[in-house]
């Protein structure tokens, strides 16, 4: 295969762990923590294709956007350019220079001011790029390229934005600026890191339109990252390419833009589509619809399936006859036991103070045997033996989801999910939501 | 106060708990005078949750430093706050002594802003933040940590471990619901909210939001809740008021405004959110910028965006026209603003 058939960049079986910042006691003693910001992502960015990874603050999507880049190391897996594997070049072995993948991989940043020295115009911030990597074009040659850039984004007159600094800008014009920049360079693929949504509403449209123009006609490959849901849809439901959906270090679902929107597979996307208000004129505030609103810590992230914590579809053993919602609750409570922040008031009677943990759980009165199994556990809690409550409801109420990890499979719109694999509830989108 | 405006008159006053008359925020600068609000009138409803929503720039934060006579030097704010406690004589907000206005602004009306982590003393534990502010306004400590610890249950955080923790030790949402917690300590009845969670992604902004609609209703509160976002509150509040430009162009009940918006500026803007259902061509920027408030032009500020733009426009400041009985709106063809920029039909090239 050629060069240019192969992707633009391929991640395989990616893993980026982060040593903690640790107190001194802390890294005297044991082990330093590690944080799995990203845990074994493969992911195929073609050329001429568009990315939008979603998720949220802390799952690990400018880690893998900074991987897919060139400029983080993976502490496992391999990163590909156009065939080539980037680490490989970066230490001089390979047929692709280092230099020219840097050069290929482009990145914007979040916050456009930030990234533009304050005390360099338009123009010498521009030039100064094209001057690295151009040696032989003449500064006229240089300037003449700038002013036509600056034309296709939409700022004129050129000469008059040429010779601003950056504080003469809007938000969305130094944004610009910073998209300009990264064209300079000629890219294969730019990695676009909430380059819009610290953009005001009225001109985030805009934006994604102008990255999807120069898209097209640059030939550039675009990793959108975003918390925001309706603008990875904007961005890659127009030019045809996919939504991504990380959740805690790992890809849970990716597909066709259209395809992950309308028909959701994974229980994390339905959320994720919940968090995305549309305006509705009767809209209500509704509950949350996962169990906690909190990202597990990324130290210790849950067993099996990452998100089972949180998943309001959590999947009860077999042969248990219990409803989603107590299963649901039942769920919590063993968080909470596991997390020791139940606090049973220890001169309280016995009984009474079990009845009223429980009572303080559940909003129904439980049936049997759940109610009696409960209870073990809360007796257990309320004697200070919290292994022993935490390890009689785990016999109990064990569920596939913390044993054992789904994965994403190869299919046109994979999602990683315990309910997908067994086909368990036919379809766990329409009926049940 | 006499009032020949036509839109206080159309506005029940009864049930205010903050009244806001000619509000204005100017400083002097080497261009000229910027006026960064710009003779705003509004009227905070007693147990609302009313959304102030506008683009970055357009004078949110400067009407929320009003509201508690907070406007930092060299700004000047003139104009007339009025405070309406439940009991009592009226308060003249912006002529308290530093002490009244301390009490106030904890005690009656609160505030939260936009990045928790600011707002924190990062050497100080979450805990040493709640007795300090208990301890600072004279009130009981014990009685006081008692309602911090069902604030905090109410925000859905783990009371025991949050008071323990330094600020950094917590994650953003956790750390603006632990802010949300230490404003409301004090019981005021006002709680005044800049950005709260602009900052958050928006699986917790929605979480947060979903908290705060629960506690507005457990504690009684009024909520004055500013964004830039605008599909964030409308499911939320009672009311919407749209800022332009330094000014207040449109209010009135959420829905209504969302169904009906009267401004052109208000319906651009419900066009230029992109969202999940909406095909894609509907979609649509604001084309054009705010004015300068060193300059704002004379008639309608929006004049030089707005597709029904005429001499009228031009010569004419809009103030005060009705587009419903509790819907004040700023301009002078809101009848036609719905055909001008439709919702319905996408737009053709
Ligand atoms: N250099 C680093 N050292 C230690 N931990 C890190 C480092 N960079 C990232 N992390 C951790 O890795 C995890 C993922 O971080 P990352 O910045 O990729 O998240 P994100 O999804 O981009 O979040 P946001 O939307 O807030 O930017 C987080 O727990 C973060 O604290
Ligand atoms: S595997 Fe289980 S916990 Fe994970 S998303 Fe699917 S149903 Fe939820
Ligand atoms: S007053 Fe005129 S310019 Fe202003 S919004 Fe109305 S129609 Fe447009
Ligand atoms: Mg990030």
């Amino acid at each position: 295969m050629s060069r240019a058939d192969e992707p633009v960049v391929s991640l395989d079986g990616v893993k980026v762990h982060f040593e903690k910042e640790q107190g001194l006691i802390d890294s005297l003693f044991g082990e330093p923590d590690t944080v799995g910001a990203v845990d074994g992502v493969s992911l195929e960015i073609a050329e001429n294709d568009v990315v939008a990874l979603v998720g949220e603050s802390g799952c690990g999507k400018t880690t893998l956007g900074k991987t897919a880049i060139g400029i983080q190391r993976p502490t496992e897996g391999s990163v590909r350019y156009r065939g080539q594997d980037v680490w490989e070049a970066k230490d001089g072995e390979g047929e692709i220079p280092f230099e020219e993948i840097r050069r290929s991989l482009q990145i914007i940043h979040q916050d456009p001011g930030s990234a533009l020295n304050p005390n360099r115009t338009v123009m010498r911030t521009l030039t100064a790029p094209l001057k690295r990597r151009h040696s032989e074009m003449s500064p006229e040659d240089r300037r003449a390229r700038v002013l036509r850039m600056l034309e296709r984004v939409g700022m004129e007159p050129p000469e008059d934005y040429a010779h601003r600094y950056p504080h003469q800008l809007s938000g969305g014009e130094q944004q610009r600026i910073a998209l300009v920049r990264a064209l300079l360079m000629n890219p294969d693929l730019i990695l676009a890191d909430e380059a819009v949504s610290a953009l005001d509403v009225s001109l985030r449209v805009e934006m994604m339109d102008l990255l999807l123009e120069l898209q097209e006609q640059f030939d550039t490959s675009f990793l959108f990252i975003s918390h925001n849901l309706s603008n990875a849809r904007y961005l890659a439901e127009k030019s045809g390419g996919r939504v991504g959906i990380m959740y805690l270090g790992e890809l849970v679902e990716i597909g066709p833009a259209e395809e992950v929107l309308q028909n959701p597979k994974h229980p994390y996307t339905k959320v994720l589509r919940w968090a995305t208000a549309d305006l509705e004129p009767e809209g209500e505030v509704e509950e949350p619809p996962v169990r906690t609103i909190d990202i597990p810590d990324p130290v210790s992230p849950p067993s099996g399936c990452r998100f089972h914590t949180r998943c309001p579809k959590v999947i009860p053993p077999e042969g248990t006859d219990i409803s989603q919602a107590l299963y649901n609750e039942i769920m919590d409570l063993r968080n909470a036991v596991e997390k020791r922040t139940l606090r049973p008031d220890e001169d309280a009677p016995r009984d009474a103070e079990i009845a009223r943990l429980r009572d303080e759980r559940f909003d129904e009165p439980l049936s049997e045997p759940h109610r009696e199994r409960v209870d073990r556990a809360l007796a257990a809690v309320v004697d200070g033996d919290w292994d022993a409550a935490a390890e009689a409801l785990r016999a109990d109420y064990e569920s596939v989801c913390e044993r054992r990890s789904p994965t994403l499979g190869d299919e046109r719109h994979p999602t990683a999910c315990h309910l997908r694999d067994e086909g368990r509830r036919a379809e766990p989108s329409a009926a049940d939501d | 106060m006499a009032t020949t405006e036509r839109l206080t008159a159309t506005e029940s006053t009864a049930d205010t708990i903050l009244r806001v008359r000619d509000a204005t925020v100017s400083f002097e600068m080497d261009r000229g005078t910027a006026r960064v609000l710009n003779g705003v009138d509004l009227d905070v409803k007693r147990r609302e949750i009313l959304g102030v929503v506008g683009e970055s720039g357009s004078g949110k934060s400067m009407l929320a430093s009003a509201m508690l006579d907070a406007v930092e030097e060299p700004g000047r704010l003139t104009g007339e706050i009025i405070y309406y406690p439940e009991e009592g004589e009226p308060v003249d907000v912006l002529n308290l002594s530093k002490a009244e206005l301390k009490r106030l602004r904890w005690e009656e009306i609160s505030m939260v802003f936009q990045g928790a982590l600011s707002s924190f003393n990062p050497t100080m534990s979450v805990r040493g933040h709640f007795t300090e502010t208990l301890r600072a306004h004279d009130a009981d400590v014990e009685a006081g940590m008692e309602r911090a610890r069902e604030l905090l249950s109410d925000l859905y955080l783990d009371p025991e471990r949050v008071l323990d923790s330094y600020p950094h030790e917590l994650s953003g949402g956790m750390s603006q619901r632990a802010l949300i917690a230490l404003s409301l300590v004090l019981e005021p009845n006002v709680l005044v909210m800049d950005e709260p969670t602009a900052a958050l992604d928006l699986l917790m902004q929605r979480s947060i939001l979903a908290l705060l609609s629960d506690l507005q209703e457990k504690y009684d509160l009024t909520v004055v809740f500013i964004t830039h976002d605008l599909p964030l509150v409308a499911g939320l509040a009672d009311r919407l008021a749209v800022m332009y430009a330094f000014e207040l162009v449109e209010r009135g009940p959420a829905a209504e405004l969302i169904r009906d918006a009267a401004h052109p500026y208000t319906r651009a803007l419900l066009k230029a959110v992109p969202n999940l259902d909406a095909p894609l061509s509907t979609m649509r920027s604001i084309e054009g910028s705010a004015p300068d408030p060193v300059n704002i032009p004379d008639g309608c500020s929006y004049a030089s965006r707005c597709p029904l733009a005429d001499d009228q426009c031009l010569r004419e400041d809009p103030g005060g026209y009705g587009a419903g009985p509790e819907h004040p709106v700023s301009c002078h063809h809101w009848r036609r603003a719905d055909e001008a920029v439709p919702f319905e039909t996408e737009v053709g090239e």
